[in-house]
């Protein structure tokens, strides 16, 4: 057989191939391991965004809305009459008015659990049942309802019924034809569940977080809505769908102007698409999660491409001193190459076909849980071939790269020194030299494992690289779960402290500080303390910085709660604030600046306007959310309210659990709804569960790249020690000896990969809290937190797996043929 | 001494009817067949044969690296076939030192490491003194903290030496000891080797297909085809008078 002809290179490369194919296969399933898990992450974008084209395109989003200030309300048919007089009217596609205010929902749950949480009665225009891409929709032609349980919504002028959010539904075991109450006593039969564009995200208040199982819209027939509501024939909205290429901005002032010259007095706030919370989130969080993805998957990647390299190469480097003597028979370097280069294309092919595997696997797990998490009625999540394809062109080329990168070191040296015996294992250039020449402590047995690792820099950097960058990704995901705990732990340490039971009750409309509804609800049997308060949505504005915010007042005198003061003092005047230290930072101010605030004024009954006030700021305060901003009583004058509130915080009698307390508060007069001071916190720890999962799931795979990078690189090494391990078996060293030296020699290194994963997960931790969670979760000043557990996981598996790896070769080693190797090993 | 002679005390090898043979292809290899050898302290055998005659085979055995599969092999009145695993292993250490044709050094030790890494498993207590001692003794005091990289082969073939005499145990075994060297080192460490008899008492043997270096033998055991097939003691001769 020719040497020339490719079946000699075949036969010669098969035969190496069923030498080394457990080899083969471990530095495949590494590659596997980082393209599947990056080709299925850097899909999620993708996914994401079209899932939620596909979810606000067929449910007709609006493109404008016309939101009335809080307690004003107009006339059926008013705002659209507006509309229709506008200079552009004719790019007006279709138009919505609703009846939006704030309720309380109150049902059973399944189990028997009373429910009682805030909610939004939202009385819509009925429409025509239709399917729009696979999703049944019903109601209005703008900001319609999908229905994913069910039926629509149908004004029959009978019995109410209405559609509630399916997340809330099931978090709180309500099925289909039960029936809710809401205040006034009306009761709506639940006919479907269901979503809208709008409550895609379900808000807490101030900002964005799940608090789907806390608060619900319930949609409604609009004048179903209307008679709950007390407020027959009247609107507080309208949602407007725009032509192609209409001018958004030009329409938005025009029914400014409009509404101001036709509806003199009703204040009324022109948003777009891009002002929907949901519609916002949905997209940054799309495009900010991707970034993290993309760290994490590059540095999976990275691992993984390290280890494969680092293994790849040093396999390839010990066929040395054949490539040395195939140059001292004079074969070209192209055809030297041929063999080693055959190994990396097996590698690579292997690679491919098991990352294949893993990333449709990967690809199938992030798409279960995308679309049980995705708060979307239609979820894309087909495959993504481009993004695929680039991953695997990487897991195809880097073993090749790894396996031509020694054959090009191994044809620059002359061939006797390639052929020499111990000329691979014991040359080395750069920082090799000086590093063999550091003084160790103990007898020369004892300093052969750090000599080790010292003799050849390169290869231990790229080992101690390749566990490091994984262990890094384990590090910040653990770090990341860590900080919303420790985030989450601040905001109940800070809202719960003196009185961590009491209940938030929102009344339905402004209230005298003493009137009868107030009195009665602050003597209820079931209530011990009542602060009464004044709650008022809001922004702070400072240069070009606006945040929302909701502005609550403090009781003047012996308050159950109040918040922390972290710098400066509590508010004492009607134009100071007590502000969270996270908003200070953002708006840049300090204690004794002043800032904008703008806020609703009431201009006169049921009718407010928009108005802006200067405030000083009085000090910080450390509750990690963005949003509670307190202020004095005094400043109820500030909002048009003097002398008046709109909640309670009541802390319930001794023994008294949530929900009997909330039983005894509901249907009080005055009561819109009530909810405990913790359940913002617990929403987001719900939330942060739904993450966890995501998160678990990544540390889980870069654990198992810990170990087979660990189990890898350990086999290699038993090959490449294996005249030296010889030599001490000849010597009269014990078994257990040679394997404790392995051990700490994989010690160190884990050591090493742990001590720079860890911290390159605390600089990427420090990335996404300072600068991703910032964008992403604007209204969270997260606090950045790496518990001692998370280091200690990290420290386990990457110490742990790299040290116990040796012990897999303790079989290799007992049936060592000492003499033989000690003659044929090169 | 000839293999007839009677184990006593001063008996470190005994060899009876020693065999190894290997199962190959359906039939029986047999590297070494029916090996009746007896070495005393102080002596210095030499054990000649060409390729493939089984001395590597041999040395092998006498150095508990392999087992025979037929009679028996004794050091110091230990049976090697009785012997459980962590007795050979203790056996290698504090009776046996080793020399290896191709050196087997540790890449990642100094010269003077290797050389302290046999006293250190031997349990030696002044180690890195009487390594200073030993490497002084093969000529390479000055190449001390030289890694194995930076020597020529036949510096590397001195520093294994040095590692083997370091441990001071009483059997040495050295596989072409002098392959690698010049004459004038070949001669310094045979040199040295017979002194090793003469002063510690130990047992040396060489495997050497060189005639020549066999001169120097107390000793010299001819084997061929896995037997032995001449064992006859020699009037040493004069370093002097050697050539190769």
């Amino acid at each position: 057989m020719s040497t020339r002809g490719p079946r000699f290179w075949l036969l010669w490369s098969w035969r190496d191939l069923r030498q080394r194919w457990p080899l083969i296969i471990a530095i495949g399933l590494l590659l596997a391991g980082g393209v599947g898990l990056a080709a299925g992450l850097g899909s999620m974008r993708d996914w994401r965004v079209d899932s939620n084209d596909a979810s606000f395109a067929a449910l007709d989003v609006h493109d404008l809305r016309v939101e009335a200030e809080e307690g004003s309300f107009v006339p059926t048919g008013a705002l659209r009459r507006v509309a229709s007089r506008i200079p552009d009217a004719d790019a007006i596609e279709a138009e919505s008015e609703r009846l939006i205010v704030p309720t309380q929902i109150s049902a059973t749950s399944t189990e028997g659990r009373p429910v009682i949480t805030p909610g939004q009665l939202v009385g819509v225009e009925t429409g025509p049942g239709r399917a729009v891409d696979g999703t049944e929709v019903t109601g209005p032609p703008v900001d319609a309802i999908a229905v994913e349980a069910g039926e629509g919504l149908a004004d029959t002028g009978e019995e109410s019924s209405g559609i509630i959010d399916t997340r809330y539904a099931a978090a709180n075991g309500i099925e289909l034809s039960a029936r809710v109450e809401v205040p006034g006593g009306a009761e709506v039969e639940i006919a479907g569940l269901g979503s809208s564009p709008e409550t895609f995200v379900v808000e807490g208040p101030g900002g964005a977080f799940s608090a789907e199982s806390d608060f619900s819209p319930l949609f409604v027939p609009l004048r179903t809505a209307q008679q709950i509501a007390g407020r027959p024939d009247r609107v507080n909205d309208l949602a407007l769908v725009l032509r192609p290429g209409a001018d958004r901005a030009g329409i938005a002032r025009q029914l400014e102007r409009e509404i101001a010259s036709q509806l003199p007095g009703f204040g009324v706030t022109v948003t777009e698409t891009g002002d929907i919370d949901g519609h916002r989130i949905l997209y940054d969080d799309a495009e900010n999660d991707q970034q993290l993805f993309d760290v994490f998957a590059f540095l999976i990647l990275a691992g993984a491409t390290f280890g494969a390299f680092n293994l790849i190469s040093r396999t390839v480097e010990a066929q040395r001193r054949e490539i040395g003597v195939g140059m001292a028979l004079g074969l070209e370097p192209r055809r030297l190459a041929i063999r080693p280069m055959m190994m990396g294309l097996q590698i690579a092919v292997v690679g491919v076909i098991l990352g294949v595997v893993v990333g449709l696997a990967v690809n199938e797990w992030l798409r279960s849980l995308l679309t049980d998490q995705l708060p979307l009625p239609i979820v894309k999540t087909g495959l993504r071939l481009d993004t695929f394809a680039q991953r695997a062109a990487i897991g195809f080329l880097i073993p090749l790269l790894a396996a031509a990168w020694p054959v090009m070191r191994g044809v620059r040296v002359t061939p006797i020194k390639a052929i020499r015996a111990g000329f691979r294992s014991s040359r080395g250039g750069g920082l090799a030299p000086m590093l063999a020449r550091v003084p160790l402590p103990g007898d020369s047995l004892a300093q052969m494992p750090a000599r080790n690792v010292l003799r050849a820099p390169r290869r231990t950097l790229l080992t101690v690289l390749a566990s490091g960058a994984v262990i890094a990704v384990a590090v910040s995901m653990s770090g990341m779960l860590d900080s919303f705990q420790a985030t989450i732990d601040r905001n109940f340490e800070e809202t719960l402290k003196t009185a961590p039971d009491r209940l938030r009750v929102t009344l339905d409309r402004y209230y005298p500080e003493d009137a009868p509804e107030v009195r009665q609800l602050a003597g209820n049997r079931a209530v011990a303390a009542a602060d009464r308060r004044l709650a008022i949505p809001a922004k702070l504005r400072s240069d070009d910085e606006e945040i929302e915010v909701a502005v609550e007042t403090l009781p003047d005198e012996d308050p159950e709660w109040e918040p922390t003061v972290s710098a400066g003092r509590l508010p004492r005047g009607p134009d100071e604030a007590l502000i969270a230290e996270s908003a200070a930072s953002d708006l840049g101010v300090g204690p004794g600046q002043t800032i904008d605030l703008l806020h609703p004024r009431r201009a006169g009954p049921g009718r407010f306007e928009s108005a802006e006030t200067e405030v000083r700021v009085s000090g910080t305060h450390p509750d990690p959310f963005r949003f509670p901003v307190y202020m004095n009583p005094a400043s109820s004058s500030v909002f048009g309210v003097p002398g008046q509130i709109n909640s309670l915080d009541l802390v319930p009698t001794g023994g008294l659990s949530e929900e009997d307390a909330k039983l005894a508060l509901a249907g009080l007069p005055g009561v819109a709804s009530i909810e405990a001071a913790s359940a913002l916190g617990r929403s987001l720890e719900q939330g942060l569960d739904d993450f966890a999962s995501i998160i678990r799931v990544v540390v889980v795979i870069a654990m198992i790249l810990v170990l087979l990078i660990a189990f890898n690189s350990t086999a290699i090494n038993a090959e490449e020690r294996a005249r030296e391990n010889a030599t001490m078996f000849a010597y009269g060293v014990p078994l257990r000896t040679v394997l404790r030296l392995a051990v700490i020699e994989s010690l160190i290194m884990g050591l090493l990969a742990t001590a720079i994963g860890v911290a390159l997960g605390v600089v990427i931790l420090g990335w996404v809290v300072n600068v991703n969670l910032k964008e992403v979760l604007p209204e969270l000043g997260t606090v950045t937190s790496l518990s001692l557990t998370s280091i200690l996981l990290a420290a386990a598996a990457g110490v742990g797996a790299m040290a116990l790896a040796p012990v897999l070769t303790v079989r290799r080693l007992r049936r060592m043929d000492v003499p033989s190797t000690l003659r044929v090993v090169e | 001494m000839t293999q007839e002679a009677v184990e006593d005390d001063q008996t470190l090898i005994d060899l009876r009817d020693a065999g190894r043979h290997y199962e190959i292809g359906g039939g029986t290899l047999k590297a070494l067949d029916q090996v009746d050898l007896t070495v005393r302290a102080g002596e210095f055998v030499v054990i000649l044969g060409p390729s493939g005659s089984g001395k590597t085979t041999l040395l092998n055995l006498i150095g508990a690296l392999d087992t025979p599969t037929e009679g028996t092999v004794r050091i110091g009145g230990q049976d090697l076939t009785e012997a459980s695993r962590a007795e050979l292993f203790a056996l290698r250490r504090h009776r046996i030192g080793f020399i290896f044709q191709s050196f087997n050094l540790f890449p990642g030790l100094t010269a003077l490491e290797n050389v302290q890494f046999g006293g250190n498993v031997a349990g030696r207590s002044d180690v890195r003194e009487a390594a200073i001692e030993v490497l002084g003794q093969v000529g390479l005091s000055d190449r001390a903290d030289h890694f194995p990289h930076e020597l020529s082969g036949g510096e590397q073939q001195r520093v294994a030496i040095a590692r083997a005499l370091v441990a001071g145990n009483p059997v040495v075994l050295a596989d072409e000891p002098t392959g690698e060297l010049d004459f004038h080192t070949g001669v310094q460490i045979l040199e040295l080797l017979r002194e090793v008899t003469q002063t510690a008492g130990a047992a040396v043997l060489i495997v050497t297909h060189n005639r020549q270096i066999a001169r120097v033998a107390d000793r010299i055991v001819e084997l061929s085809s896995g037997r032995i097939q001449s064992d006859r003691e020699n009037e040493p001769a004069d370093m002097a008078d050697l050539h190769w």
